[in-house]
Order: C-alpha cells, then sequence, then structure tokens
C-alpha cells in the first residue's frame, strides 16, 4: 500500500514538473483555441 | 480663415464643407463625417478637448486638432 | 437527418451584436481564438426548423471592410476566403435602428461581396418611442434581400430571424453599389486581368495592405498580390476608398429618404440629460471617483463573508482527507500540498467576479465611452490615449485581456506606451496577495461613514497603480524616438439598462477561465513546492528528529513543541529550506524571510502562487500538529517570527515593504508573451521585465529601511 502511494507520489511530481516546463518554454496555448477572453493563459 | 468643426459652440450646426488635408482618417468618413452632412457640437470635455458631436445622427468623440481639419459651412 | 449552415453576425461596435448571439444560441457557444492571433473567436449553435442547425460565429465588430485593426481584419479575412471552413452560407448583418445610417454602410459592403446577407435592424422596439417609422417592403426591395425587425432585449423577431436564416438559399446576391464608378478605367483594366474574379473583392484585397498589414487570404489573393497589379500609389488609393465611402453613401442617403421618417420633435431625450451630468467639468470626475470607489468596496467588503466560508471550508476539506485516506505520502501531499494550495485561489473567486461584474456593467451600459471621453485629454498629456483607460481598467482584472483591449488605440505610440504600463494596473493576481498582508498589517478601523481603514488602503493600492502606470508613461512618451499621430476617433452609444443575461454570461465566462487558468499552475506548482519541501538530504535532514531532540534534552518542554520544532528545522534543511537560505540575503534588506523569498520566487510564474506557496510550506512544518492542521493561512502567517529581529515577520514595515514589491514587478511570464506577440519583438517585454523588477526591488528596499 505504502508502495502505490510512492509511486503515485512520483507520478505526480513528474507530470507537474513536465507541464510547467511545456507551460513556461512552450507556451502554445495561444494557437490551441480553447481560452477564454478574460483570461488568456493568464496564469 | 476657415471657419471649422473646431470653431463650433455648444449645439451650434453646420455642413461639413471639405477636408484641408488630404490625410483625414478612412474611419472617420465611415462614420458619416463627409461633406454635405450636418454636424451638431454637443459639447467639449473638460479642458475642450476632445469635442463631442453628432454628425448625421451618429455621435462622436474626435480630439481638437482633427476638428481643425474638417471646414464647414454655416447651416441656416 | 441534420444539415448544419454556417451563419457569420456581423456588424458595428454597439448595434447589440451580442445580445442577439446570446438570444440565439443561449449558452450553448465556446469562446476561444483565431488560430495563430489572439482576437477573440465565439462560435454558437442555433437550432432552425427541418433539422436544420446554424453553427454561428459572432465575428469582431467593425464599422467597415476597410480594416484598421487585427480584429477587424478576422472580419475580411473570414468573408473572403472561400475555402476557410467558417465562410458563411450567409452573413446576418445587425444594425440598430437609430444609426441605420452608417450601420447600412458596412451592410453594402458585404453584399457587394456576393455573400447572402440579410438585414437585422435591431432595437426596434425603441422606434416608436423615437417616433421613427421604416418601410421594411420597400427597403427590401431597394436592398434586394430580406430585412426583419427584432428587439434582442426583448426578444423580438427572433424567431422571424430564424426563418429568414432556414431560407438563406432563396436570398439574392447581386450587389447594391456598383464601386467599379469610383475608377471606371482601373477596374476595367482589373477585371481584364482577372476575368474570373469579382471585382469588389479584388479591391478589398489591393486595398487591405494600405490600412493595414498582410493577412492570409488564401492562395487565390496570395497569387494577386506577387503578380505586381500595383498601378496605383498608397496615397491614390487611399483617396479612392475615401470616393467608395462617399458612392456608397450616396446610395444610402437616397435609399433611406424613400423608407425612412423620423418625428424630429422630441429633441431632449436621456442622453443629452445624462451626459450633461456624466461629463460635466466637475460632476463628471467625481461621479467617476465614486463609481471607482464602490468597486473597491464592493471588492473587499462585501465579499469577505463568502470568503471566510471557503477559507474554512478548505481547511476542514484537508482535515477530512488527512483521516479519511490511508496515511502514506501521497494522502500528505493531497492533504497539505494540493488542497492548502488550491483554496489558496478559489478563495478569490468572490473578489474575482465582482471586478468583473463591474467592468461588464460599465461597458454594458455605455458608461464606458464617456469616461474615455473624460480622460483622453489628460492622458494624452502622459503619452496616452483617452482609450488607455479602457486597458488600464481591465488590467485591474488581468494584463493579458488589457494589453489585447489596446487594439483600437489608433496611434501606434500611444498603444505602445499603453502596452508597456499596463501591467503597472492592480490585477486581480495580486488582489490575493495585497489582500491577505493588508489583513495582517493594516488596523480594523472606520473612516468616514463606513468606509474601513483596509477598503482604502486597497483603493490607495489601485490608485498607485494607475499611479505608476501614467508616470512610467509620462516618461516614456519622453524618451522613446517614435513620432505621435494624434488621431482618435471613438463613437459615443447611447445608454442602455445592462441586460442581466448578457452580463452573467460575460462575468461566469471570465472567472471561469480566471479560476481553471491559475488552478492548473497552483496545483503543479504546489505539487512540486511540497516535494521539495518534505524531502531533503544530509544529516541534518534525516537525523532531525535526534538532533533537535538532543537540543531539548533535559529541559522541561511538552512534546508539541517538540514535534513542531522538528518539522521546522527539518524544513529549514529540506530542498526547498537550501533554495531559501540561498535567496535570504537578497530579500532580507526588504525584510522578508526565506519562506517568503521562496513564495517571491515562484510568483515569477504567476504572482497569487505567493499565497498558495505560504500556504504550502507552513502546512508542510505544522505535519504532526492536529489542531493546526484546519487554521486558516492567515493565522499562521501572523504566527511567524522574524529570526534576526524577533517579533512577528509581518510587520507593517515588512508588508509595506511586500505590497510594494508586488505592486510594480513584473511577475507574470503570460503577459510577457503577449507583449511580445502584440509588439513583435522581444524587446519590449525585455525592456519591461528588466525595469519593473528593478523599480519593484528598490522600492520594497526603500519602504523597509524608512518603516522599520
Amino acid at each position: 500500500m505504502i508502495y502505490l502511494q510512492y509511486i503515485l507520489l512520483a507520478i505526480a511530481a513528474v507530470g507537474a514538473v513536465l507541464w510547467l516546463f511545456r507551460k513556461s518554454f512552450f507556451p502554445k496555448k495561444y494557437d490551441s483555441g480553447n481560452c477564454g477572453d478574460g483570461d488568456c493563459g493568464c496564469h | 480663415m476657415e471657419k471649422t468643426i473646431a470653431h463650433l459652440k455648444r449645439g451650434e450646426i453646420a455642413i461639413i464643407k471639405s477636408f484641408s488635408e488630404t490625410d483625414v482618417p478612412l474611419k472617420l468618413l465611415e462614420m458619416g463625417c463627409l461633406p454635405g452632412n450636418l454636424v451638431t457640437m454637443m459639447q467639449s470635455a473638460p479642458f475642450q478637448d476632445p469635442i463631442y458631436l453628432n454628425i448625421n445622427g451618429t455621435h462622436l468623440a474626435i480630439r481638437r486638432e482633427t476638428a481643425r481639419k474638417i471646414n464647414v459651412d454655416p447651416y441656416v | 437527418m441534420s444539415r448544419s449552415i454556417n451563419v457569420a453576425l456581423i456588424g458595428n461596435p454597439n448595434t447589440g451584436k451580442t445580445s442577439l448571439f446570446n438570444r440565439l444560441t443561449g449558452l450553448n457557444q465556446k469562446v476561444g481564438n483565431y488560430p495563430g492571433i489572439t482576437v477573440e473567436k465565439k462560435e454558437g449553435l442555433c437550432k432552425l426548423d427541418r433539422g436544420l442547425k446554424a453553427h454561428i460565429l459572432d465575428l469582431p465588430g467593425t464599422y467597415s471592410l476597410n480594416t484598421s485593426s487585427l480584429d477587424e481584419s478576422v472580419v475580411v479575412e473570414t468573408l473572403l476566403n472561400k475555402n476557410s471552413k467558417d465562410f458563411p452560407d450567409v452573413a446576418v448583418v445587425i444594425s440598430d435602428i437609430e444609426n441605420l445610417k452608417r450601420n447600412l454602410l458596412l451592410f453594402t459592403q458585404i453584399k457587394d461581396l456576393e455573400i447572402p446577407a440579410i438585414l437585422v435592424i435591431n432595437m426596434a422596439d425603441r422606434m416608436q418611442r423615437k417616433a421613427i417609422t421604416l418601410d421594411i417592403e420597400l427597403m427590401e426591395k431597394e436592398l434586394n434581400t430580406r430585412v426583419v425587425l427584432v428587439s434582442a432585449r426583448k426578444n423580438q423577431g427572433i424567431n422571424a430571424l430564424k426563418e429568414a436564416i432556414s431560407q438563406y438559399k432563396t436570398l439574392k446576391t447581386e450587389p447594391c453599389v456598383n464601386s467599379s464608378v469610383i475608377d471606371p478605367e482601373y477596374f476595367s483594366r482589373l477585371s481584364k486581368v482577372y476575368p474570373n474574379q469579382q471585382l469588389y473583392k479584388l479591391w478589398l484585397v489591393i486595398t487591405q495592405d494600405v490600412n493595414f498589414g498582410k493577412v492570409d487570404r488564401g492562395r487565390d489573393y496570395e497569387k494577386l498580390k506577387s503578380s505586381n497589379f500595383s498601378v496605383k500609389s498608397e496615397e491614390d488609393l487611399k483617396k479612392l476608398q475615401h470616393k467608395e465611402t462617399v458612392v456608397r453613401y450616396q446610395f444610402i442617403n437616397g435609399l433611406l429618404k424613400k423608407v425612412l421618417h423620423v418625428d424630429t420633435v422630441h429633441a431632449k431625450d436621456l442622453r443629452s440629460k445624462l451626459d450633461r451630468i456624466l461629463l460635466h467639468k466637475v460632476w463628471g470626475y467625481l461621479i467617476f471617483f465614486f463609481v471607482l470607489l464602490l468597486i473597491f468596496q464592493a471588492i473587499y467588503d462585501w465579499s469577505e463573508y463568502p470568503m471566510d466560508w471557503i477559507d474554512q471550508a478548505f481547511a476542514s476539506l484537508s482535515q477530512i482527507t488527512a483521516e479519511s485516506l490511508p496515511d502514506g505520502p501521497f494522502t500528505s501531499l493531497i492533504a497539505e500540498g494540493i488542497i492548502p494550495g488550491l483554496g489558496g485561489i478559489v478563495i478569490f473567486i468572490p473578489q474575482i467576479a465582482f471586478l468583473f461584474l463591474f467592468i461588464a456593467l460599465l461597458e454594458e451600459s455605455g458608461y464606458m465611452s464617456r469616461v474615455v471621453f473624460l480622460m483622453d485629454h489628460i492622458m494624452k498629456k502622459f503619452g496616452l490615449s483617452g482609450k488607455s483607460v479602457v486597458p488600464l481598467i481591465s488590467g485591474t482584472a488581468c494584463a493579458i485581456p488589457a494589453v489585447m483591449a489596446t487594439r483600437n488605440i489608433e496611434d501606434w505610440k500611444e498603444r505602445l506606451i499603453t502596452i508597456l504600463v499596463v501591467p503597472f494596473t492592480t490585477c486581480s493576481a495580486r488582489l490575493p496577495v495585497y489582500l491577505i498582508i493588508i489583513a495582517l498589517v493594516i488596523p480594523d478601523q472606520d473612516i468616514w461613514w463606513f468606509f474601513d481603514l483596509k477598503a482604502l488602503t486597497l483603493m490607495l493600492l489601485y490608485l498607485l497603480g494607475f499611479a505608476a502606470a501614467i508616470v512610467s508613461a509620462w516618461v516614456l512618451n519622453k524618451i522613446l524616438p517614435i513620432k505621435r499621430k494624434s488621431f482618435f476617433v471613438m463613437e459615443m452609444p447611447a445608454y442602455k439598462l445592462p441586460m442581466f443575461k448578457n452580463v452573467l454570461i460575460t462575468v461566469i465566462e471570465k472567472t471561469k477561465s480566471f479560476v481553471l487558468g491559475a488552478g492548473k499552475i497552483i496545483m503543479a506548482i504546489s505539487i512540486v513546492l511540497w516535494i521539495l519541501a518534505s524531502y531533503g538530504v544530509g544529516d541534518k535532514f534525516n537525523n532531525a528528529e535526534s538532533i533537535v531532540k538532543e537540543q531539548y534534552a533535559g529541559q522541561d518542554v511538552e512534546d508539541k513543541i517538540i514535534e513542531q520544532k522538528i518539522a521546522s528545522h527539518k524544513l529549514e534543511h529540506s530542498f526547498i529550506g537550501y533554495i531559501g537560505k540561498a535567496i535570504e540575503p537578497a530579500v532580507r534588506p526588504l525584510g522578508y524571510d526565506w519562506k517568503i523569498g521562496i513564495a517571491i520566487v515562484s510568483s515569477f510564474a504567476a504572482r497569487e502562487v505567493f499565497v498558495g506557496t505560504l500556504a504550502t510550506i507552513y502546512s508542510v512544518e505544522n505535519i504532526k500538529d492536529e489542531d493546526k492542521m484546519n487554521e486558516t493561512i492567515k493565522n499562521r502567517m501572523r504566527a511567524e517570527v522574524n529570526p534576526i529581529l524577533g517579533g512577528p515577520l509581518f510587520t507593517f514595515a515588512s508588508g509595506i515593504s511586500l505590497i510594494l514589491f508586488y505592486a510594480f514587478a513584473m511577475q507574470c511570464m503570460s503577459t510577457l508573451a503577449i507583449v511580445k506577440r502584440e509588439t513583435n519583438s522581444w524587446k519590449w517585454p525585455a525592456i519591461q521585465f528588466t525595469a519593473m523588477t528593478i523599480i519593484a526591488y528598490f522600492a520594497a528596499l526603500g519602504a523597509f529601511q524608512i518603516l522599520k
């Protein structure tokens, strides 16, 4: 059970880092056609 | 000196005659600011600039320096 | 069986286009962007008769097809590119009864493109009050199309419009104005070179580049451009465009003389009465000031209650999660990392919604244009335009839409300066930081009748943001070597009672995208931070327990306190502790400790991460303390101790210093990206980032050193 928790933790960590990396270095957000007018990739 | 929109007093009506520069933006014409149309001076902003006009039923605001380039004839 | 047709909704600004769009599609709409550019693209579905579905595209408002901005060029692009999937089967051109003459200009242009076009005359419910009569039958005959009277506001005529749309195949496509009369010789040459092309289309393509840069209009037109059919100088083309506009108005005047009758007895209407007061040299500014004050009062005072509930809810959610899920590192991550981090953003929903609500109300009512009018002269002195007021006010929500809202500023220098200074305005991402620090360091006190000192401080901060923007605009105006043309045209729309449905849709849409956008990044950052704060290497981290116990050996200390000390010791020697200590020398002169240093660094991704970061760090520290699990972030901050001076860490001096840092620093990657896009170079965002961060550091340094 505790191993499962560690695995989930690792997945979350890797996912978060990759996502942040992509977000800050490849901001494709503006072309993706799914951001509202108020706040295009504001955060 | 030619009378221009900038000379109009509050509530005064005149007929647009011509532009003293060719450089008048197209947008102004599209909003109805064309020779032959009536222009009414609605009011100036505080500090006299910009000015608030009614041209042919369209209400618009332009700066005084643009208004100086638009010559008018008196409306009788 | 279900067939779908494309319907393009086109019209001048302020004709009620959005209201009509909302009526036709209801909530069945989505807002996106045109590929590659940041122009908003609104689409929706509308069911017609006999299984026919209309895919409705709400194009940006424009006065004509001779474009002068990016938004407007989207309209032309859509109408010219037959191969595009958005190319309309039928264009619905919306006009408003009181500005029919001007609205018809655009209609004749669209008609001349030989696209089936329906003319919708909106606000028909005002006809009687304004003593306007219209001969629809004659108008349909003269314009050779269907004319539909609607009132989007009162929901009248919508079914007739749907009916007209579904019969789009019966619409005639003959042009109503022969534009070639402006230069018959030129146009006949044009038609010889391109026998298969429609003349007005060719004319539009040729003249587009005069007003605006290059736009992609499909292959046919690229060919035309490369074929060197440029026998006319730019100036001649401009003259021809003027001539074309005159020809169109001649046609329209002739038409309206026949069909439109206005009884002009009622001279004094609501507009002039309201304008007299709202544009008054004293009352006008005073009213504007009170409107602003009201907005800030709402943001601070009225949203306090829902915010307290949300704060409590997240604290207990954290506790419940920790108790009900099996013990382990992943459970801790959720309970101590993700939930407090997300709570840090959800709590600002009430305030952000209030802000968007007021902005939507100001826009919808027509008051925003009056503010522009009032402010133009003052703004001009600082190198800005009156139209910069709209970006500066929407900048209080987010700098991104604000930078995009500068597009209707005609003068490039005024526009560039507006873009550069807009990030100084207090955006909603700064709000979380300000609010929590104001709550900590500004005393509870009432001033005058009902404004409390905290609300007033917040108002001052907004004014500070505007002042910073204006002063830097003045400096930029002096130093930027760009010539100013100083051109400004703005329509003054009629006053309207805002439509509840429109305002509601805007508020929901904007708040949703703010929270979703911010939520994702905060979640990712909380995960990373929690891991960095919970793990470490080396003796000092691994043996924290024995080190601390040794320190307190023989002393009479409660177990609870010992546990607390262990957690702090661990945090100090975790990964994040080392990073924080490395930054500490830079932030100590500003009055912060290493934890705030970490929060500032992570804020460079987005400002509102600040509160979430502190929440995550503090809850890791309180890992073993069951009582403190459901404590609010505010109380935790209050309990922090200054490592050197002793006493509370968040004092008046360090609080003000922190607020000033956030007021001036350029901590938003997305804004920099959008500035790059809008100015088309890395130069401007780079200058913006460097200058703002330097100003922030020294302002904070000065404040702390003087106040401490």
